[in-house]
């Protein structure tokens, strides 16, 4: 027998994802910023010994075309038909999360509701009578408290009778009166062929034509009688103008909103003493979301988390060096006294301790940070960010809704790369794409603070601010330029929600920050790994050469093209195979330039003066800003936007810019006689 | 009682009321999903660009753009 499959669905922000773990126990990120389940997520749930899949949907508002989350979500339910779907809705809005609830079972899908936030609801003196919703929708009905696993137990032993063979459920029919029925009516005679080619009944195929969905309209295109429908669609739009002064689909859609808000007065019970969305919610509104003091107080809350990340995570870091510098002379020590081959230890203190010891150190500061965003999102903030940025963004040829993954990519760009998903046009999201790399994410931090800390003293902090502050502009102009080429045209139009703010859940934070964090030290254990590995065999082969030195493979392929890079000031071999190796990730730089100066016999910190002048360093560290993102991003960058086109144009194009602004740094240096040549 | 007028003309903090939605398809079911249809109650929170705009108990931010093709009249 085939594995059942239950789909979770549900507006954003209404705990979709709390209750998918919940259920399925797994371990997912939970936001209030609209949209952030933008993955497929799938999981097991075990009922009465039987194996349930349960897959989590993008949140959406209703079931249609108008974005990608709901192009993946309708696609997905009328496609695949789900056994069930668990509509997760927001107890404390029951009237807008009844809109999509009306929708689907006008669809005729087998529908279960999750009465979710019940806690807030009661709250706000919100009382649903959960008996009287099961009846008139034809639905079982379960409140919860999702995010503190309340009403999971019941769901639960309620599921395994709903999934049973039932025949499936009946469609509602939503009364579209006196107006509009005797349209639908007429449209629906014509439907017959149009309606299986949607896998719906002719009358859910009018009411799908008459609404304008995408879907319903192309399908169109392949049916017999189809001037037949296009004339009576005309026809029937120019009488409901007539008759109601606005167009059918408004007219339609006004309907279902009426009847929905018939169907939640019915059964909401409000005490009007306690009142409806918090007043404290409105009461921070007014002042984050003030005309003057809104944006300076976002941009000091991210200028402060931003600060408080590197205050508290520096302390944590230094410990963790020594730590990790005190397991190297251990091994060191055990390995001359097991008088293991010469090569095994020169691996294990070459290639191991420096490579991936340079990269375990930086976990702290990724995990303070995605703890701040986390905290951001969760407290409801990110998205009055994104409100009160929106204008700024415009003016950059970008959507305010851009910020965020702007924001992001100081941390990593990868998530950075998959939070693109919430723009909903193809061009906002191609131009955010493509100067996301731009941003200085925290894996260049390390070749910062190396290089900074090495030759810029006391300073060292304003000239990584000027490094983060350059990759801004040039993703700034990027914007710019791409946004009057390539991609000529307005930017979208701006709608979002903003969630009523509340309490930041510690475990939502660090689990947020947990999974982040993580899943830069994995890439830290295995890819990192990987990468050093390549490092150090290529540079103590071919046979008998000396470790990383100009004769071995690794030298050979940094002396044909460090010419490449003598405009800029470092045309030397180590520099360019450092950055060859960046390509992995870009905070290999630092651990390839240890092993690649390992053979001098000193610290990073005394090579590198032999090699650099402070100006080469400031160019080397503007190419390392600024070239090709590390592999992921890469792989990342293919993944969303599913073309080898744009991912090799993103390679050429960033690449070309970095080693422009390098060379160009170096020369205007040299030639005003800033630097030290 | 003020005449219809678009959004972005409209006064904040006074109750309104949806009558015209005078944009293309997309534009049109964008907002009608999230019940902004004719006849809804809204209040506009904040107003500039974007504006903040209360429906029930939801508050959107909604661009300029869209906003000044959403018109209302004063209700009651």
């Amino acid at each position: 027998m085939a594995t059942k499959v239950i789909a979770l669905a549900g507006n954003p922000n209404t705990g979709k994802t709390s209750l998918f773990n919940a259920l399925t126990g797994s371990r997912q990120k939970v936001g209030n910023w609209p949209g952030v389940t933008v993955e497929r997520k799938e999981g097991r749930l075990s009922l009465d010994g039987r194996e349930v899949s349960v897959v989590d949907l993008p949140g959406i508002y209703s079931v249609g075309a108008s974005s990608v989350d709901e192009q993946i979500a309708s696609d997905y339910l009328l496609a695949e038909r789900p056994d069930l779907v668990l509509v997760v809705v927001d107890a404390s809005n029951l009237e807008r999360s009844l809109y999509l609830v009306v929708q689907l079972r006008e669809m005729g899908l087998p529908l279960a509701l999750a009465l979710n936030m019940e806690d807030v609801a009661s709250a706000q003196g919100v009382r649903i009578d959960a008996a009287a919703l099961e009846e008139r929708l034809g639905a079982a009905v379960v409140p919860t408290v999702a995010c503190r696993g309340k009403g999971v137990a019941e769901l639960r032993r309620r599921l395994p009778s709903l999934l049973g063979d039932l025949p499936s459920s009946e469609p509602l029919s939503v009364p579209y009166g006196p107006h509009l029925s005797p349209s639908l009516k007429r449209l629906s005679d014509l439907t017959a062929e149009l309606a299986p080619l949607l896998g719906v009944s002719p009358e859910l195929a009018a009411i799908r034509l008459a609404e304008g969905d995408g879907e319903a309209l192309a399908a169109l295109e392949r049916v017999k009688n189809r001037w037949m429908i296009d004339r009576r669609l005309a026809d029937e739009r120019e009488r409901v103008e007539g008759l109601l002064g606005y167009d059918l689909q408004t007219a339609l859609i006004e309907r279902r909103w009426a009847f929905v808000s018939a169907l939640a007065a019915q059964v909401v019970r409000r005490d009007l003493l306690l009142g409806g969305r918090p007043a404290l919610s409105d009461r921070i509104d007014r002042i984050v979301t003030h005309r003057l003091l809104g944006l300076p107080l976002f941009l000091a809350v991210s200028w402060g988390l931003f600060r408080a990340t590197f205050f508290l995570g520096d302390p944590i870091a230094g410990r963790l060096v020594g730590a990790f510098v005190r397991f190297g002379r251990f091994l060191e020590a055990l390995l001359e006294r097991g008088s293991a081959p010469e090569l095994l230890s020169r691996f294990v203190t070459d290639g191991l301790i420096s490579g991936v010891g340079a990269v375990v150190v930086f976990f702290p500061h990724i995990f303070l940070l995605f703890a701040f965003i986390a905290l951001l999102e969760d407290s409801g903030y990110m998205a009055r960010g994104a409100f009160v940025m929106d204008r700024i963004m415009r003016m950059l040829g970008l959507h305010g809704k851009s910020f965020m993954p702007l924001l992001m990519g100081f941390g990593c760009n990868v998530p950075s790369i998959m939070a693109t998903r919430i723009l909903e046009r193809p061009r906002d999201r191609m131009i955010t794409l493509l100067i996301l790399p731009f941003v200085s994410c925290s894996a260049r931090l390390p070749i910062f603070l190396l290089f900074a800390g090495t030759f810029f003293g006391a300073r060292a902090g304003t000239v990584i601010f000027s490094l983060y502050l350059l990759g801004l502009v040039v993703a700034v102009v990027a914007a710019k330029v791409l946004g009057g080429t390539l991609f000529a045209g307005e930017s979208s139009q701006f709608v979002m929600e903003l969630p009523p703010y509340h309490r930041p859940r510690p475990a939502v934070v660090l689990r947020g920050a947990w999974e982040r964090g993580s899943l830069f030290l994995r890439k830290a254990g295995s890819f990192i790994f990987l990468s050093v590995l390549a490092v150090w065999f290529l540079a103590s082969f071919p046979p008998g050469v000396e470790y990383a030195s100009a004769e071995s493979w690794i030298g050979r392929i940094g002396r044909s093209t460090a010419g490449l890079f003598a405009p800029a000031g470092f045309g030397f071999w180590q520099a360019s195979v450092a950055l060859l190796f960046g390509f992995l990730a870009k905070e290999v730089v630092v651990g390839a330039l240890g092993t690649l100066f390992a053979a001098e016999g000193v610290g990073l910190a005394q090579v590198l003066p032999r090699y650099f002048s402070p100006l080469s360093a400031y160019a080397f560290m503007v190419m390392a800003l600024l070239y090709v993102p590390c592999a992921a991003v890469v792989a990342a960058f293919r993944g969303e936007t599913n073309s080898w086109k744009w991912t090799f144009f993103m390679i050429l194009y960033t690449s070309f810019v970095a080693w422009t602004l390098a060379v160009a740094v170096y020369q205007i240096g040299r030639l005003s006689g800033i630097g030290f040549p | 009682m003020f005449p219809l007028c678009p959004l972005t003309a409209a006064p904040e903090g006074v109750p309104l009321k949806v009558t015209l939605l005078a944009g293309g398809g997309l534009f049109k079911r964008r907002l009608a999903d999230l019940g902004v249809v004719p006849g809804a109650s809204i209040t506009l929170v904040r107003a500039g660009c974007p504006l903040l705009l209360a429906l029930g108990d939801s508050r959107f931010a909604l661009g300029g753009g869209m906003a000044e093709k959403i018109f209302v009249v004063f209700s009651k």
